[in-house]
């Protein structure tokens, strides 16, 4: 069954590089690229039509989105990606998964220049955290403390190609939301309920340190590889504790500690089926699945009963 | 095989589910026990939410119960009439309960209350049950081969002083119906604050409070348990939508088997050696859970709600 998966998810990477293969310059038509890119350097003509259109392969049958970066140059590199799902379904053999970013660096010359780094941030639904810090009173420990933070999401992975202090300065990617300290960040703008910042400060680095725990916020250094000049792929995983809901998946375009472009993909995670079923019928419809409840369990126990009974 | 379990939400071993259902079910059915009071916080170990394992837990009970007590009542071993009784008591008991979690969870103490009345109530029946039956082991042995049951002739407590009696033909008993509806209430408050059958409080307290003859005790028991779960159950999937259908059918399945072979075992092994056995477990449960209050936990900060 496993490795049914594996082969499934494999075929779909390799369909994901040609379609994205596709949408990338190619090598023929890097060369057109690079001209027309010197071309617009000189003349920084922002009405320039073809600087979208050519570099990225009009038609081509990945649907690509480029992020409004109204600063960037036209001919400034960009970041196209798509994810090998944009659905996961929860089943009843769920156990988690591993989904896969694949993506391009498109629409300019990149040759004679670094290479550029990359930045993958997946985020989770958003929602509101309580948390308890335990204190002893007499000789037992309590949950002696209350506080919470309002909104944090409910997953957070940080993929980069390159160690996060070499891509840019801490507080650049801390001014983009990248990275825990920026999350840490947040939680504090969200903190409710605190004596003083220390205090806030503690409950925030025990969150990301539970939520570390749970599989649920990860980070990877390593994430993101290069398959070739212009092509990068990253991928990610989902635990079973996975929450579910709309994901958002952010691709950050670095050179030089300077942001040249950003690419937003959503991932959608779901329940389906039998689970999806059994779900919606105990949030709708809660007094007939409780009796249900009750009537699966005496039918259970009376099969076993009339079961046992002959010997 | 891991199984995703749409209410809890969580991925989990379903060959650890069976073996788990499977072991308590067998205890369930020796003792006459719900075996919640094992299960609820196992389940809360392997990453089960509270709130889901005390109210699938329930769910599961409905089903070990009714067919337990069903196998007891075809030996003839339930006294319907003080089964009622309890009931009524249970019933009462449960809805205060549900109100007192409520209420404790606004507060956010709930895990602590559930903890420490666990570790109360257990250490107390468990080290009253090992004295009383160690006890009885040694009387009966000095009295030679006349190991008889517990209860003498005549040998009446402050109980049997009670007005209301009413004429009990099965356990044959002619007592005031104030301390069995009391036990009944008892029990259910526990049952809803800790999310166990509450067995464990009364089997100890009809063989000991009401000195009901150990026959009946486990029976009659389970009748009111089988009553007052079912209840709980539907209470909690419209208050909660905390009931795991999926959770409960697969602990169902292996625990009603082994609630039968329990059953079976039980009845062959004689009755103050069961209960050595019952407050033995008893105790070694309470010690765990009064060790992971006392010792000094590796995480101080938890989230409300989680697993751990």
């Amino acid at each position: 069954m496993r490795r049914l998966k594996r082969t499934v998810l494999s075929a779909l990477i390799i369909a994901g590089g040609f379609l994205v293969a596709s949408a990338a310059p190619l090598p023929a038509q890097a060369q057109e690229a690079k001209a027309q890119a010197q071309e617009a350097t000189e003349t920084y003509d922002v009405r320039q039509p073809e600087g979208q259109g050519k570099g990225m392969a009009q038609g081509a049958p990945v649907s690509v989105r480029l992020s409004e970066n109204r600063n960037a140059r036209k001919n400034a590199p960009k970041v196209v990606a798509d994810l090998s799902t944009h659905t996961v379904a929860i089943k009843t053999d769920f156990a988690g998964t591993r989904v896969m970013l694949f993506g391009a660096i498109v629409g300019t010359a990149e040759e004679g220049k670094a290479r550029p780094d990359l930045i993958v941030v997946i985020r989770g639904p958003s929602r509101l955290f309580k948390m308890h810090r335990k204190k002893r009173v007499g000789p037992i420990w309590v949950n002696a403390d209350e506080r919470i933070f309002r909104a944090a999401p409910g997953y957070y992975a940080l993929l980069s190609s390159n160690i996060l202090t070499d891509i840019a300065p801490a507080d650049r990617l801390k001014k983009r939301g990248i990275g825990f300290e920026a999350l840490q960040e947040h939680l504090l703008a969200t903190a409710e309920g605190f004596k003083d910042l220390k205090e806030a400060e503690l409950y925030a680095k025990a969150f990301v340190r539970l939520m570390k725990k749970k599989g649920l916020y990860r980070a990877n250094d390593n994430g993101v590889n290069f398959t070739g000049r212009y092509l990068f792929r990253a991928t990610f995983d989902l635990p079973a504790n996975v929450p579910l809901g709309e994901y958002e998946a952010d691709v950050y375009l670095w050179r030089a500690g300077k942001l040249l472009g950003k690419f937003t993909t959503k991932l959608e995670i779901e329940k389906r089926g039998f689970e999806r079923l059994v779900y919606v019928f105990a949030h709708e419809q809660p007094l007939l699945y409780g009796i249900a409840a009750v009537i699966i369990a005496i039918a259970a126990g009376f099969t076993a009963a009339a079961i046992f009974r002959k010997d | 095989m891991s199984i995703y379990l749409p209410i809890a939400e969580v991925s989990v071993n379903i060959y650890l589910l069976l073996g788990l259902g499977g072991i308590v079910g067998f205890l369930s059915g020796m003792f006459g026990v719900g075996g919640g009071f094992l299960m609820t916080p196992l389940l809360m170990m392997i990453g089960i939410p509270p709130a889901v394992a005390v109210a699938t837990e329930a769910n599961q009970i409905v089903a070990s119960s009714v067919s337990g007590a069903l196998a007891q009542y075809r030996r003839g071993n339930v006294d319907v009439k003080m089964g009622l009784i309890l009931l009524a008591g249970g019933i009462v008991g449960s809805v205060i309960g549900v109100q007192i979690v409520k209420i404790l969870r606004e507060i956010g103490q709930v895990d602590l209350v559930i903890k420490l009345t666990y570790v109360t109530m257990l250490s107390i029946i468990g080290s009253m049950m090992f004295i009383e039956s160690v006890n009885a082991i040694r009387k009966s042995r000095k009295a030679g081969k006349k190991a008889g049951p517990v209860r003498k002739p005549g040998s009446h407590n402050w109980v049997h002083g009670l007005p209301f009696r009413m004429r009990f033909p099965r356990s044959k008993l002619y007592i005031s119906i104030i301390p069995p509806i009391g036990v009944g209430i008892l029990v259910g408050l526990l049952a809803a604050i800790m999310g166990v059958g509450g067995g464990f409080i009364m089997v100890p307290a009809m063989i000991y409070l009401l000195r009901m003859p150990t026959g009946v005790v486990v029976g009659t028991s389970l009748f009111q348990i089988g009553f007052v779960t079912i209840l709980t159950t539907i209470l909690n999937a419209v208050q909660n939508q905390t009931v795991d259908v999926v959770l409960a059918l697969i602990l169902m399945s292996s625990a009603v088997i082994g609630a039968q072979l329990g059953a079976r075992v039980g009845s062959r092994l004689p009755g103050e050696q069961l209960r050595v056995l019952l407050a033995l477990m008893v105790l070694a449960m309470c010690v765990k859970l009064a060790w992971g209050l006392v010792a000094t936990p590796e995480e101080l900060f938890s989230f409300a709600g989680g697993g751990e």
